[in-house]
C-alpha cells in the first residue's frame, strides 16, 4: 500500500428530504486513496458515488466524521481554504464537462491557473503545454460549441489537471461520450495516471472501472 | 501573481465581449437612460444660465407693496387686502429718475375666474382690449380655454384674447387684465399694490433698496437680485419635468440592468458551480458577477453623457458661459455614474440569486 493521499473516518452524510424524511448518502464511510492511485467508484444511481467525491472535493460538508486530504482535514478548514485546497491540489472533471461557453478552450482551461493565482502568460503557457498535450493545439481558440464532445471532454480534462493537484476526482467522466470516445478519455486518464496522477473516479459502467488499478463498489453510502 | 480581482475582471470582461448581444442591449438602455438624464439636466441648466444672463443684461425689479407684505410673489392672497397710495408711482418716478428705466403699477387679486380662484393681476397699457383677459398657460389648460372662449371674472364675461405661453414661473397660473377694467370691476378706490421698478443698468439694486426702504418705512420694499430672481423663475421653470424624467430615468436603467441580469440568471447557476468546483472563492465569484453590472453601467454612463453633452453643447443657447456648461457637465457625469453604480448594485441581486444556487448546488 502507497502513502496515503485521502482518508475518510467514518463519514456521514445525511440529506432532508423534501417531505421531511432523512436520505442517507454515506453511511459511517472509511476509505484510504494511496498516492498514485487509480480508483473507479461503482454503485447504481443513489448510491452515494457522486456525494462521496464532492465530500472529498471540499464542496459538501459531511454530516460527520473527517475527510483528510494530502494531511489536511479538509473541513478543519474555512469556505476560503477549502477553495485554495481546491486551486492546488484537487482537480474536477464533470460528466457535462462544465466548460464556460463564452470562453474559448484555451480561456477555459486558463481560468483554473489564474484562480490559483498565476499571471495571464503563465497560465496562457501552462493552458497551451497542456492542450497540445492532449492534442488540441489546433483548438486553443474555439469556443466549447464548436468543438465535438470528445474534444470538450478533454478540454475539460485538462482544466482539471493543468494546475498539477494531488488529485483528480472525476465525475462520470465518460458518462455522454460514444465507445470511441470513452476509450480515448480512459486511456488519457490511464497516461496521467502512470505519469503520477492520483484519479478517483466515478462510474457507472464497469467495463470502464476495470481499466482502473482499484475498483470500490458503493451501495446504500457503504462499501460494498 | 494575478489578483482574485484581476482574474474575476477578467472573467467578466470575456463573458461580456462573448454575449455582445446582451450586453449590447443593456449598455445602449443605460446610455439611453443617461443621455436622456442628462440632456435634459443640462438643457434645463442651461436655459437657467440663459435666464440668469437676461436678468443680468435687464436688471433685477425692485418691487413695492404695501406694509406687512412679505414677499411679493404673485399669486399671494394677501394681495388685494392692502393698497398702495396713488401718489406713490409718481414721488418715486420723479425721485430716482436717474436710476429708473421703467415704473409699472400692478393691481394684483384673488378672484374667481369660472369658478376657480386665481391669481388676477391688473397691468398697465395692457396689449388687449378692456372687455379681454390674457390667461397664463396653466390656467388656460386648468379652464380648457384659449383664444376666442370666455371666462367669467367677478361676474363678468371676458373674452379670451390671447394665452400667454409658458414662462415657467408662477405667472403660469395668473390672469391678465387691463389695471383699470380690473379695478372697477373690483369696485376697488385704489388702483394699485405692488409697484415695479425697473433699473437702468449699471445702477446697484441693493443700495437702491435700502435708500426706498429708509424712504418708505411704512412699505414693503423687496430688491431682487439676480439670485433671487433666479431662485424664483428658475426651478420653478426647470423643476417641472426633472422628476418625472428622473423616475423614468431610474426605471430604464434598473430595468436594463434587471433585463440583462435575469437574462444571465439560469446561466450562471451552472457557471458559479463550476467556477467554485475548480477553485473560485466567494470572493472572485462575487466580483464576477458585479464587475459585469459594473461594466454595463460605466460604459453606458460615459456613453449616453457624451452624447447628452456633446447634443447640447451644438445647440446652447447663445451667451452661455463654456466653463459654466463644462462644469455641470463634469458634476452631472459623476451624479449620473454614481446613480448608475449604485442601481447596478441593486440590480445585480438575482445574479447574486442564481449564484446562491449554483454555491449551494453540490448540497
Amino acid at each position: 500500500m502507497t502513502e496515503s493521499l485521502i482518508t475518510l473516518q467514518a463519514v456521514e452524510k445525511v440529506f432532508a428530504a423534501r417531505d421531511g424524511r432523512t436520505v442517507t448518502a454515506l453511511d459511517r464511510l472509511d476509505l484510504e486513496i494511496g498516492a498514485g492511485d487509480f480508483v473507479a467508484i461503482v454503485g447504481a444511481s443513489g448510491s452515494g458515488k457522486s456525494t462521496l467525491l464532492f465530500t472529498i472535493g471540499g464542496l459538501l460538508e459531511p454530516s460527520a466524521g473527517k475527510v483528510i486530504v494530502a494531511g489536511t482535514p479538509v473541513y478543519g478548514l474555512s469556505p476560503g481554504e477549502r477553495a485554495l485546497l481546491r486551486q492546488k491540489r484537487i482537480g474536477f472533471m464533470f460528466q457535462t464537462f462544465n466548460l464556460l461557453p463564452y470562453l474559448s478552450c484555451l480561456e477555459n482551461v486558463m481560468v483554473a491557473p489564474l484562480l490559483a493565482g498565476s499571471t495571464r502568460a503563465e497560465a496562457k503557457t501552462q493552458a497551451t503545454a497542456i492542450l497540445e498535450r492532449l492534442g488540441l493545439a489546433h483548438r486553443l481558440a474555439h469556443r466549447p460549441g464548436e468543438l465535438s464532445v470528445g474534444e470538450r471532454q478533454r478540454v475539460a480534462l485538462a482544466r482539471s489537471v493543468v494546475n498539477k493537484p494531488d488529485v483528480l476526482l472525476a465525475d462520470e467522466p465518460t458518462g455522454n461520450l460514444d465507445p470511441a470516445m470513452t476509450e480515448e478519455i480512459v486511456g488519457l486518464l490511464q497516461e496521467l495516471n502512470m505519469a503520477g496522477q492520483t484519479i478517483l473516479m466515478v462510474t457507472h459502467d464497469h467495463r470502464l472501472a476495470v481499466r482502473s488499478k482499484r475498483v470500490i463498489t458503493l451501495a446504500k453510502g457503504r462499501l460494498a | 501573481m494575478s489578483s482574485p480581482l484581476g482574474s474575476a475582471f477578467w472573467l467578466a470582461w470575456r463573458e461580456l465581449t462573448a454575449r455582445t448581444a446582451g450586453f449590447l442591449t443593456s449598455l445602449l438602455l443605460v446610455a439611453l437612460a443617461v443621455g436622456l438624464c442628462t440632456g435634459n439636466e443640462l438643457v434645463s441648466r442651461a436655459r437657467e444660465v440663459a435666464l440668469n444672463a437676461e436678468i443680468d443684461r435687464i436688471g433685477p425689479p425692485i418691487r413695492i407693496a404695501p406694509a406687512g407684505i412679505s414677499q411679493t410673489s404673485l399669486g399671494r392672497l394677501e394681495f388685494g387686502s392692502r393698497y398702495l397710495d396713488p401718489e406713490l408711482r409718481t414721488r418715486v418716478s420723479r425721485r430716482h429718475s436717474d436710476s429708473l428705466r421703467a415704473v409699472e403699477t400692478r393691481l394684483v387679486l384673488s378672484t374667481r375666474v369660472d369658478g376657480h380662484e386665481t391669481p388676477t393681476v391688473g397691468i398697465e397699457n395692457a396689449p388687449f382690449g378692456r372687455d379681454e383677459v390674457a390667461l397664463g398657460a396653466t390656467t388656460a389648460e386648468r379652464l380648457r380655454k384659449g383664444p376666442g372662449d370666455q371666462v367669467e371674472l367677478l361676474k363678468q364675461r371676458l373674452t379670451v384674447a390671447a394665452v400667454i405661453p409658458t414662462t415657467g414661473t408662477t405667472e403660469d397660473l395668473a390672469v391678465w387684465v387691463a389695471r383699470e377694467k380690473l379695478q372697477a370691476l373690483a369696485n376697488l378706490p385704489e388702483p394699485a399694490n405692488e409697484l415695479r421698478l425697473y433699473l437702468l443698468p449699471g445702477v446697484d439694486s441693493r443700495k437702491l433698496g435700502h435708500l426706498l426702504r429708509s424712504e418708505h418705512p411704512d412699505l414693503t420694499v423687496v430688491v431682487q437680485d439676480r439670485g433671487a430672481v433666479a431662485e424664483e423663475q428658475a426651478p420653478a421653470a426647470l423643476g417641472k419635468h426633472r422628476f418625472v424624467v428622473y423616475v423614468v430615468t431610474a426605471v430604464i436603467v434598473a430595468l436594463a440592468l434587471l433585463i440583462g441580469a435575469f437574462l444571465n440568471a439560469r446561466e450562471r447557476t451552472p457557471e458559479v458551480a463550476t467556477l467554485i468546483a475548480i477553485g473560485a472563492t466567494k470572493t472572485t465569484v462575487f466580483c464576477v458577477l458585479m464587475l459585469r453590472a459594473v461594466v454595463v453601467s460605466v460604459l453606458g454612463t460615459i456613453t449616453g453623457a457624451l452624447v447628452a453633452i456633446t447634443a447640447t453643447l451644438l445647440n446652447l443657447p447663445p451667451g452661455t458661459p463654456i466653463g459654466v456648461f463644462l462644469a455641470d457637465s463634469l458634476a452631472l457625469f459623476l451624479f449620473a455614474l454614481a446613480a448608475t453604480l449604485a442601481l447596478s448594485v441593486v440590480a445585480a441581486g438575482p445574479v447574486l440569486v442564481a449564484a446562491g444556487k449554483g454555491w449551494n448546488g453540490y448540497e
